[in-house]
């Protein structure tokens, strides 16, 4: 599941245009409002069919007096187009949810934007800071989280083919995560 | 204390002070009379694979560090270094042939025992032998199921577990190999009470209510209508044990045989199972439940896409308090061993999607767990008694498939006022003490 982060990390595919690149952050900035905005049904229109989308946090793990931090990752979600549409269902549909019933005070900060291209899609490599506030809690909660998108063009449009999200917690302060990154 | 828990809790059996859930004052007796006397999960056999391996476990108030020996013995050790005190292990996992200390270096062997301080030439080495780790009371094992206490006193853990054994191996030793865990557990933090936590695993008026989302989509998926739902739980048996575990049991309904399983373990069950177990498996299975103190488990029948079929997954959950008011939660998910890798990856998959901090059950489940804990703790609040009386007059079932005390609804209150009363029964010796 971690091969394409893996891969990008130490391999720097081909270079994108400035048009390319442009056209990647414009989709990423776009994504953060409507997921802000509370939009879902428009989100999932930015989504390929196929997509996979994945969220993993590290775990702080010894082996042999050798600190390995990352490896093995603790899957928190692991999605496709049926359970990202139930999902939306059941966060959009005030007699659905209780914990996005008043919806949370949600920004998401998207930066650090690197694109590539890799086997002809465009690759997408982000941080995003997601403050969220719900109700009923005092403080707000920082989902630290990096992410490495793939990108399909379909009728001409970008669309998000695979997301592999990691958040930056392996002891997550918060008692639900009910939030797309 | 008597004061403390508030008047009406000796006023009827069903009823209980609110400030059980919320007082730090119970809070600090029940880390003595419960967690500290009583066996604690603490892991699976299978994440302690090799000699050297080990994971940091909560144990009341404390850290443990569960290692298994090189002589391949699993033991328990306080987390923390004889000399200074210093956490030994600060990673939540591992493998190391000797844990040595970041500090000053004292070094223990996978047995506990005390190697080396680096500077042996200031040290009596006749004090080594009392200088190992300091070991955990008692631990031992049911079928994979790794249990401690700190109280050398404590009961053997089969008389601990007592009649719910029989249940337990359905869940964990089914197949000849039995269960193993997929990847490490998911860890999170939740402000409430730990009893309402493992209460709201016995508890099923809330899974119709507050999960009508994902059931909704189990529905659309082809499953039971919320209506026909409901019914099948209003006669579906809960079980309640002397020891305070409950279990929370679904009947089959019409759901074929065996459905949602990896067709090939059936004969496996069968085979591993005595023949009462299995035809309570398939007609009963101990769906959800609760083991005294702290440990839940749940092994629905789900989807939450209505473009996937409904499938089973294992899950088991450690409710480890932080205080009155904060949980962290330790969260497994297993597979049978035999279970093929095409079964084991989509059973995966749903489990993380309902049921895990990223699970759209759950998300719905802490919400509630929260708000109680907000409301419950404040001044006027915690003096409103709460009831455990649904169901009070019902007798138990006769000549019930399995052991235990059975009675015939999920929808009333049994279960949770049998783990109430056990934790009442030992509450009341600190009382007594105090």
């Amino acid at each position: 599941m971690a091969t394409v982060t893996e891969e990008a990390r130490s391999t720097w595919h081909d270079h994108v245009s400035d048009a390319e690149y442009r056209m990647v952050m414009e989709f990423l900035f776009r994504e953060a409002m409507l997921l802000d905005a509370g939009r879902l049904v428009e989100w999932l229109e930015l989504l390929a069919p196929q997509i996979r989308y994945t969220l993993e946090t590290p775990r702080f793990e010894m082996v042999q007096a050798t600190m390995r931090q990352g490896e093995p990752s603790v899957c928190l979600m692991n999605e496709d187009m049926g359970s990202l549409e139930a999902r939306v269902k059941q966060l959009t549909t005030p007699s659905l949810t209780l914990a996005e019933n008043p919806r949370s005070i949600s920004r998401r900060f998207v930066t650090n934007i690197l694109v590539e291209r890799h086997e002809g899609q465009l690759l997408a490599h982000s941080n995003v800071l997601l403050h969220r506030l719900r109700v009923g809690q005092g403080a707000p909660h920082g989902f630290s989280t990096q992410r490495t998108d793939r990108f399909a063009m379909i009728d001409g449009r970008l669309k998000l083919a695979q997301r592999q999200a990691r958040l930056d917690e392996p002891m997550i302060n918060t008692h639900s995560i009910s939030a797309m990154f | 204390m008597n004061a403390m828990f508030g008047q009406e809790l000796r006023n009827d059996e069903t009823t209980f002070s609110r400030s059980i859930f919320s007082s730090e004052g119970v809070h600090a007796a029940e880390i003595e009379t419960i967690f500290n006397s009583t066996w604690l999960y603490v892991a699976h056999a299978a994440e302690l694979p090799d000699p050297g391996s080990y994971v940091v476990r909560p144990m009341g108030g404390d850290e443990a560090i569960i290692i298994r020996g090189k002589d391949g013995v699993i033991r328990g050790f306080l987390n923390s270094c004889r000399h200074r005190g210093m956490q030994l292990c600060r990673a939540d996992a591992g493998r190391s042939s000797r844990l040595v200390c970041p500090y000053h270096a004292w070094t223990f062997d996978s047995e506990g025992k005390l190697v080396t301080t680096s500077y042996d030439q200031h040290y009596d080495k006749a004090w080594f032998d009392e200088l190992g780790l300091t070991p955990v009371g008692r631990i031992d094992s049911y079928k994979g199921l790794i249990f401690a206490s700190w109280n050398d006193q404590v009961c053997p853990l089969d008389e601990h577990l007592g009649d719910l054994r029989w249940y337990l191996d359905i869940l964990f030793a089914r197949t000849p190999c039995g269960v193993t865990p997929l990847g490490p557990p998911q860890r999170w933090v939740v402000d409430t009470n730990w009893k309402i936590a493992g209460l709201n695993f016995l508890d099923s008026q809330h899974a119709l209510r507050t999960h009508a989302g994902p059931l909704d989509a189990v529905y659309k998926a082809g499953g039971p209508p919320p209506q026909e739902l409901a019914k099948l739980v209003d006669r579906s048996p809960q079980i309640t044990f002397p020891q305070g575990h409950g279990i929370v049991s679904a009947l089959r309904g019409d759901a074929p045989p065996f459905a949602g399983w990896d067709e090939a373990l059936v004969p496996l069950f069968e085979q591993t199972l005595s023949p009462a177990q299995f035809a309570h498996f398939r007609d009963c299975p101990p769906q959800v439940g609760t083991i005294f103190p702290n440990l839940s488990w749940a092994e629905p029948l789900l989807t939450v896409s209505t473009r996937t079929p409904p499938i089973h997954f294992l899950l088991l959950r450690l409710w480890q308090p932080r205080g009155a008011n904060q949980i962290e939660v330790t969260s497994w998910y297993f597979a049978d061993k035999e279970a093929s890798e095409e079964w084991r990856h989509a059973s995966h998959l749903v489990a993380a999607q309902s049921f895990g901090v990223g699970g759209v059950f759950d998300e719905d489940d802490m919400e509630a767990w929260a708000g109680i804990s907000r409301s419950i703790r404040n001044p006027i609040s915690r003096r409103v008694p709460v009831h455990f009386n649904a169901g009070r007059g019902m007798a138990p079932i006769e000549n019930f498939s399995g052991p235990g005390t059975a009675y015939p609804s999920l929808l009333i209150d049994r279960a949770q006022l049998g783990f109430l009363t056990r934790w009442r029964e030992l509450m009341g010796k600190a009382e007594e003490v105090a």
